[in-house]
């Protein structure tokens, strides 16, 4: 098992967001979930996480706006971007803003991951 | 038409200078005989009334012997003979005795004036002066010549004038023709001209409205699919998470589920195939062309694939050394597709019809005419010429599975690369899909 990180998963989409959460809490990490970008911002106010998964797009404030509030606020967060289809505008600004990677809906766990292992 | 009027005319203003001519001719030569014959019938009885008065004088005064004083009787009766050239004249006692004569019979034909003689009481004879008609015969004759002359002039002048008009008339007639002619060959012309350009123009037309129907419904079908892949994306990866994560849970468990999840995550990623063939064909993507050696990366994506059982794979690659700049990624998902078509054909085949031995799918590569080819060639069940018509139209598939966008998308993949796609197939023999790119001279010299 892999050293726990503490990861904050971002989705509107509660089910996505809680059955991510699941595999990871099932891998022991220390997840903390958020359904908006301003929910999101709230917890890195609280506390620091080891790496955060983004979903692009949400209503109000977006996957991007919400990677330079966390930039802001904790940039030692190592953020990945996850998004159900290509908004090259939004990936691109992402990845000018310093994102890990992207991932693409539906996110394979064996891929999630592979990534955590990188980055432990 | 015009030729008979023309000579009907003719014919009718010929017909009427002859009528008027002869009418001439005769009327003139006619008028003046019959006017002189008169005069000169007049002109005699005068004459004979004249002698017969003078010698009623001589008879009342010499009753008894007049009939005697011959000289005296000629000399009455060659009085007035100056006035009337060769006159024959007589004078005849009541009981018909010639009396007295003077002149020359003048023959026949002749004109004659008699005119009774009396010695105021009684007819005691006559006087008769007669006169040859020949000399107003060979003046009427000299007329007649006259008239013919004059009724030739009438004839001509009066066929020649309205000829002369009409020949006018015809030859502004054949101008206006022939400019006419010139005016409807050209306006023929110019007709079958734009008809070619309104056929034309209507098959343009037609075909951009055919284009513009088609990516109307490519773009609502764009839109549709990229709200639907957004929504079946998130429920999607929420189910394969938590199958994921069931599995991970009950595993080593002995409770059997290994099948039925193993079945769940099949079909989960069905599904999302399903969704990135209609994200694939309605997103457009730019491509990132490098170069790329053909073969070696054709036998590469080949090598990935997996080969059905019972179909034979033959790789002829045919330009080694051929570098060509293409998106490999876009490329390899067009290899792909045609690769799956071809096996599941031949794999459906196979199982709805079994006994058939060498299925093979052949797969060539070769450079010439400015084009590399990559060519696919199968023995699989074929296609009918509707079906293989219908194979690139969007949203048709004969698969039990699948949204139909396979050949489209091949075909869309080629067209962005400035390449093409062609299909050829015979029902029970099999398909040839031939996908190509254009080279370079210079690459395909050196290849």
């Amino acid at each position: 098992m892999a050293k726990a990180l503490k990861i904050l998963v971002v989705d509107d989409d509660v089910d996505v967001a809680e059955s991510l959460a699941d595999i990871l809490e099932f891998d022991g990490h220390d997840v903390a979930l958020a359904h908006s970008g301003q929910e999101a911002v709230r917890h890195l106010e609280e506390r620091a996480f080891d790496i955060a998964f983004l979903d692009v797009v949400m209503p109000e404030m977006n996957g991007v706006d919400c990677l330079c509030k966390i930039n802001e606020l904790r940039p030692e967060t190592k953020v990945f971007m996850v998004t159900g289809y290509s908004v090259d505008q939004l990936l691109n600004q992402a990845a000018d803003q310093g994102a890990m990677g992207v991932l693409f809906k539906p996110v394979a766990a064996t891929r999630m991951r592979e990534i955590l292992r990188t980055c432990a | 038409m015009l030729v008979a009027a023309h000579r009907g005319l003719v014919k009718t203003t010929t017909g009427v200078a002859l009528l008027v001519a002869v009418a001439t001719a005769v009327t003139i030569p006619g008028v003046y005989f019959f006017a002189a014959y008169k005069s000169e019938q007049r002109q005699i009885n005068l004459e004979a009334e004249q002698t017969a008065r003078t010698l009623g004088k001589f008879v009342y005064t010499h009753p008894d012997h007049w009939r005697w004083q011959s000289h005296r009787l000629d000399e009455l009766l060659s009085y007035g003979a100056a006035y009337l050239r060769d006159s024959h004249r007589r004078i005849v006692s009541d009981d018909g005795d010639l009396i007295a004569a003077f002149g020359t019979s003048p023959g026949y034909p002749s004109l004659s004036g008699i005119f009774r003689v009396s010695n105021g009481a009684d007819v005691v004879g006559f006087v008769e002066i007669s006169y040859s008609l020949w000399p107003l015969i060979r003046q009427t004759l000299f007329v007649s010549a006259i008239g013919v002359l004059l009724s030739t002039a009438v004839y001509l002048t009066l066929r020649s004038l309205p000829l002369r008009a009409l020949n006018r008339v015809l030859a502004d007639f054949e101008t206006s023709r022939t400019e006419l002619q010139t005016a409807n060959a050209s306006i023929t012309s110019l007709n079958d001209e734009l008809e070619q350009r309104v056929i034309a123009r209507t098959a343009e037309l037609k075909a951009a409205q055919e284009e513009l129907l088609r990516t109307e419904r490519l773009s609502a079908l764009g839109q549709v699919t990229a709200t639907v892949a957004h929504e079946l994306r998130n429920p999607l990866g929420a189910i394969r998470n938590s199958v994921f994560l069931v599995g991970e849970k009950t595993q080593h468990r002995g409770l059997g589920l290994e099948r039925m999840l193993a079945r769940t995550e099949r079909n989960i990623s069905r599904c999302d195939r399903i969704v990135n063939e209609l994200l694939d064909y309605t997103r457009k993507k730019t491509l990132t062309a490098r170069p790329t050696p053909l073969d070696a990366w054709l036998a590469d994506v080949l090598a990935e694939q997996t080969v059905p059982e019972g179909i034979a794979l033959c790789e002829e690659l045919g330009t080694p050394g051929l570098e060509l700049a293409f998106d490999a990624d876009r490329l390899r998902r067009a290899v792909i597709n045609v690769f799956d078509n071809a096996c599941q054909a031949m794999a459906e085949w196979h199982e709805r019809e079994p006994g058939r031995d060498a299925l093979s799918l052949t797969v060539q590569t070769r450079s010439s005419g400015g084009r590399a080819e990559l060519r696919f060639i199968d023995t699989g069940p074929g296609m009918t010429p509707e079906l293989l018509e219908k194979a690139f139209e969007p949203l048709f598939s004969t698969k039990g599975f699948g949204v139909g966008l396979g050949m489209p998308t091949i075909k869309q993949i080629m067209e962005q690369h400035g390449g093409g796609m062609d299909v050829s197939s015979e029902p029970g023999r099999g398909t040839t899909v031939v996908l190509w790119l254009p080279v370079e001279n210079q690459q395909e010299e050196a290849a």
